[in-house]
């Protein structure tokens, strides 16, 4: 590996810090931690503490602080004193879940605590559900899941009466509309504990978040104390950015793992994409490597995953390449070395994926390989600036209307909707949305509350919480070999497509839409395929246009399109041939805000491009502040030219099919965006544009073209025409 | 139970007769008070000739359910019966004698709940044997229970139909939501009912009709209903003809098993778009096909039973 484009930082080890408690601790619970030799680190004993006395918290230390025992320590404890007293853990992925679960079932058994920990989630038998709603005092469950199960309130009545404590792991995973999403079905869930008469406290484990406290207090409604004092050890850890030349970040990777195993480093490597992780291992492969390698993602069975987990923390696997998949607090054991293969969208994931290293106080290394694209390019020249990046603020609002109404009507068939009582959990724009549901025949109007009779399931009609899209499996002879959505089978198993799995290739000999089956075949050519696409927009109606004083911004409903054009062979980095393929584009109507421009814009013809779309990124940067959303929640698209508007165009539309109101209040909001999407990028200091200003973690045209300063003209631009007072004197407002 | 026994006593408690068939009424309909509001009630009455089965001949019956008896299937049930044990209490000199004897000690003096348990422990709690306990209770005990929805279970229940015996005659009651703020009333009458008769008979009311009532209850803070006994004919239809019918619909029973096809009957998926057609119209002539429709379900019931009832024990 090349020393001299590899930038190294130490963190010193950490010596841990205990504390024992204020709150006594039950002699079970003690004799639990000597029996396993546990001291409480600083952190676990303020968790304890303040969920004894009631408190709601958020825990923000690293991955592998002790989270985990952090919060189920109180829990435990809750549960033994109060007999029928029942705890919700939710988590975010199903594997997760049954990881956690080994966990509860342990601790449960040496503490005899009778809780009889167990998963209530879509995977769970039919017939084991009655026992599990009676039986068990810990459930552990998704919110998809509890969205559906709320309405239940005849079969879940005495598990909600005697909730006393609810766990969120990986809380900062609810931001943007699932957060929102999120936050109301909490609500919801309050709600119904309230009505009979519990009040559940709230635990919240998260990655770092900037203003923890306030985003758990908006997610769910309850006033929350951020815990952030880590007293758990760190190993020495060796921080490494490495920008390899000659090669691509692929093989690079590949090689930097094959390397560290090969010196006896137990290695986890991330990559961003599901592609990447079995190519990586792949190309880790194509020379001998002394140990056990696999890749790890999600769409593999259950099993699969186990094998991997477990041969990972028993010291059985040498090496893994992962999506995101293992980000979460799956238990894996700590490993050597983590291999950041390309900047993962977020500095949240960052920190989360190298926390995976270090163990039993022995040095740990992190690698981060920076990747052709500017982001990563950037911090390969700016590494300080990957260290120094400031704390990713979590996100999420309350009153968008849409989400809101949809909430309000699962609300009302779970408990009739009453609007002097209600407010506090759903604010004043809830009664204003209630009357205007009346009006539409969804929700009756009874001397015991507001009441749901439309005709369809309303959990279903929930944006993002409803069943969105099916679920194609790829089946090779007879067996399925995964499983994956439709998006992702749309771009990865057009016909002649390359799928990994496990090491092996397999190609794409034919889709069945009818049943959503992608059926392939063995493979042993050594290429690889990467689709030809292009996205385009088209204006199906323009609803209205708001003028901010000489800034235009209109409003509609658009239809996005995608489509396959064919792909590309690739053989070891190279394009080597290009294939055509006639497939239906894939489609969805959304609304979108647009602005256009003119001569006067003052961007010379060859710099539009690159302005245009610099502006669009950093319009996208700023959106979510002022509408409250996540950027993956809104998409752009920028062009010198639209068909539907003769001009140069800025579209901004909402991610969710439809439309949920992003693009609707933006337009409300514009001058302050713009004005905000200015300031981004003239107090940035970077010469050519940065992560921190007009790059975007999600472009599809791999941030090109780009054009710092012509962007700052045109934001400039905006701005004065938005901030011009409208008089008539003004020629420029005729004109 | 007062106020609605009374509620079909003119006078006490009747507000208005509705006018037949104009656009206001449902022909035959009064409206109800009840503590939590109002609702409209209908009467029908069905004739049955009488049909009676002693508990003793179903004691007797079940006795020869070898398979009760853990660790005997269906095979080593024929053996015993063919080497002349065809009664638990001959299996006394087998290895099975402790639990066959505790099985048929429950047979012979349990109650009829602690008999239909021992037939859920062997996995058979919906055995058509079972029904013929249907019709050796008092028959006053017995309520017929259908409902009528907006489709999902969220939503409301619209129309509740019940028949409980007078005599040789099913009278069959249903509470009517001319408004869904009527819900609530309709409710309280129907536990009303519940509470006076204490097992139900229902077609798939286990899977649908009494776990949606109890939501429904459930919804609005009010007390569940628990039948002592539920005979949900659904599955023993599905053993005694699933063989020979094209499905198990209760329409189709009725017409394959029952051979009373109904006549311009509104199919049960339509009675939600129905019901909603009338919340925009006000339209009650919408209503009339919905009421009729669940009228003849709760009838067809004891019709469906009793001929069930003669096919095991006939």
């Amino acid at each position: 590996m090349d020393e001299k484009n590899m930038y190294v930082k130490c963190e010193e080890a950490r010596i841990p810090e205990y504390c024992m408690p204020v709150c006594p601790l039950s002699t079970k619970i003690s004799d639990y931690l000597a029996g396993k030799n546990i001291r409480l680190y600083t952190h676990q004993a303020k968790a304890f503490d303040l969920v004894s006395r009631g408190k709601n918290v958020i825990i923000t230390t690293p991955t592998a602080s002790g989270k985990t025992l952090a919060y189920s320590l109180p829990v435990m404890e809750k549960l033994m004193q109060i007999p029928n007293a029942t705890a919700l853990f939710i988590y975010p992925t199903k594997a997760l879940t049954r990881d956690q679960l080994i966990f509860f079932t342990e601790i449960d058994s040496a503490l005899h605590a009778r809780t009889k920990p167990a998963i209530y989630d879509g995977d769970t038998q039919q017939e084991l559900r009655p026992k599990i709603r009676a039986n068990s005092r810990i459930i552990l469950t998704n919110m998809y899941e509890l969205h559906q199960i709320l309405a239940w309130r005849a079969k879940w009545g005495d598990f909600w009466a005697n909730l006393s404590v609810i766990v969120i792991d990986e809380a900062h995973r609810y931001r943007g509309v699932f957060g929102s999403n999120t936050a109301l079905l909490l609500r919801r869930l309050r709600r119904v504990c309230n009505f009979y008469d519990a009040e559940p406290q709230f635990i919240l484990s998260s990655a770092t978040l900037g203003d923890a406290g306030s985003f758990a207090e908006t997610l769910t409604g309850m006033p929350s104390v951020e815990i952030s004092n880590d007293g758990s050890p760190r190993a020495k850890r060796t921080f490494r950015i490495y920008a390899p030349e000659n090669k691509s970040s692929i093989s690079a990777a590949a090689e930097l793992v094959r390397s560290q195993i090969n010196a006896g480093m137990q290695t986890l490597c991330f990559t961003r994409s599901r592609n990447a992780a079995e190519i990586t291992a792949i190309r880790c492969r194509e020379e001998k490597t002394l140990g056990k390698i696999a890749s790890y993602r999600g769409g593999y069975r259950p099993g699969e995953r186990k094998e991997i987990e477990s041969a990972l923390k028993t010291g059985n696997m040498a090496g893994v390449f992962s999506t995101n998949a293992l980000e979460v607090g799956i238990d894996v054991g700590g490993l050597d070395s983590v291999v950041i293969s390309g900047f993962p969208g977020s500095m949240i994931s960052v920190l989360q994926q190298a926390g995976r290293a270090g163990r039993n106080g022995r040095d740990a290394v992190i690698t981060f390989v920076a990747g052709q694209n500017p982001i990563d390019q950037f911090y390969a020249r700016n590494p300080e600036a990957f260290f120094n990046a400031p704390r990713e603020q979590a996100i999420l609002g309350t009153e968008n209307p849409y989400i809101l109404s949809s909430h309000l009507l699962c609300a009302a068939a779970e408990l009739p909707y009453k609007p002097e009582r209600d407010r506090k959990y759903f604010g004043d724009i809830a009664t204003e949305i209630i009357s205007d549901l009346k009006n539409k025949h969804l929700v009756a109007s009874t001397s015991k509350g507001f009441v749901y009779c439309g005709v369809e399931n309303p959990t279903q009609t929930t944006p993002f919480f409803g069943i969105n899209g099916k679920t194609w499996s790829v089946i090779f002879g007879r067996t399925t070999l995964e499983t994956m959505d439709e998006s992702q089978a749309y771009l990865e198993a057009y016909p002649g497509a390359i799928i990994f799995h496990q090491g092996e290739r397999y190609r794409v000999e034919k889709t069945d839409p009818e049943h959503n089956i992608i059926r392939v075949v063995k493979s042993s050519d050594t290429y690889q395929t990467r689709p030809i696409s292009t996205t385009e927009i088209t204006i199906n109606s323009r609803e209205k246009t708001t003028r901010h004083n000489n800034l235009l911004v209109n409003y509609g409903e658009v239809t996005v399109s995608s489509q396959i054009l064919g792909y590309s062979v690739i053989e070891y980095d190279q394009i080597i041939a290009a294939n055509e393929l006639t497939l239906p584009p894939r489609e969805f109507t959304t609304k979108a805000c647009w602005i256009i421009f003119d001569e006067e814009c003052g961007i010379a013809p060859e710099k539009l491009p690159g302005s245009l779309h610099g502006a669009e990124h950093v319009l996208i940067s700023a959106m979510p502040h002022y509408v409250l959303c996540d950027r993956s929640d809104i998409g752009g698209v920028s062009t010198p030219y639209h068909c539907d508007t003769v001009s140069p165009t800025i579209f901004i539309y909402d991610g969710v099919a439809g439309g949920i109101g992003l693009a609707e209040k933006a337009v409300e909001l514009f001058p302050e965006i713009v004005c905000f999407a200015r300031e981004i990028v003239s107090g940035c200091t970077c010469e050519n544009g940065c992560p921190s200003c007009i790059h975007s973690p999600k472009c599809g045209n791999n941030n090109q073209p780009l054009d710092k300063l012509g962007t700052l003209t045109l934001l400039s631009y905006l701005e004065r025409e938005s901030g011009k007072p409208l008089s008539i004197n003004n020629s420029d407002v005729n004109s | 139970m007062q106020i609605l026994e009374h509620a079909f006593t003119p006078a006490v408690n009747l507000k208005t007769e509705m006018r037949s068939q104009n656009s206001t009424g449902i022909s035959g309909a009064v409206e109800i008070d009840t503590p939590d509001g109002m609702c409209l009630g209908k009467e029908t009455t069905h004739s049955y000739s009488d049909f009676f089965i002693s508990e003793e001949v179903i004691r007797e019956r079940c006795m020869r359910e070898l398979t009760l008896v853990p660790g005997i299937g269906p095979k080593r049930a024929y053996e015993y019966q063919r080497k002349g044990l065809t009664n638990l209490t001959d299996l006394k000199h087998t290895c099975r004698r402790e639990p066959a004897e505790e099985i048929a000690d429950v047979i012979g003096n349990g109650t009829p709940g602690e008999i239909i348990r021992v037939f859920q422990d062997a996995h058979r709690g919906n055995d058509p044997l079972l029904l013929g306990f249907s019709h050796a209770l008092p028959k006053e005990e017995l309520l017929y229970f259908d409902i009528e929805t907006l489709g999902m279970f969220q939503s409301p229940i619209i129309l509740f139909g019940c028949g409980v015996w007078k005599g040789n005659e099913l009278k069959v009651t249903q509470y009517l939501l001319r408004d869904i703020e009527e819900e609530p009333a309709a409710l309280y009458l129907t536990g009303q009912i519940f509470k006076k008769h204490a097992h139900v008979v229902t077609y798939n009311g286990k899977g649908f009709d009494i776990p949606y009532l109890n939501n429904r209850l459930a919804y609005y803070g009010e007390k569940m209903v628990i039948p002592a006994l539920h005979f949900d004919l659904l599955y023993p239809t599905r053993r005694l003809y699933g063989a020979r019918v094209s499905n198990c619909c209760l329409g189709t029973i009725e017409t394959q098993v029952l051979q009373i096809p109904r006549e311009d009957d509104l199919p049960g998926y339509l009675v939600p778009a129905y019901y909603q057609n009338y919340l925009r119209t006000r339209n009650f002539r919408v209503l009339d096909p919905i009421v009729k429709h669940n009228e003849l379900d709760v009838a067809n019931l004891a019709l469906l039973l009793r001929t069930e009832c003669e096919a095991v024990y006939g």
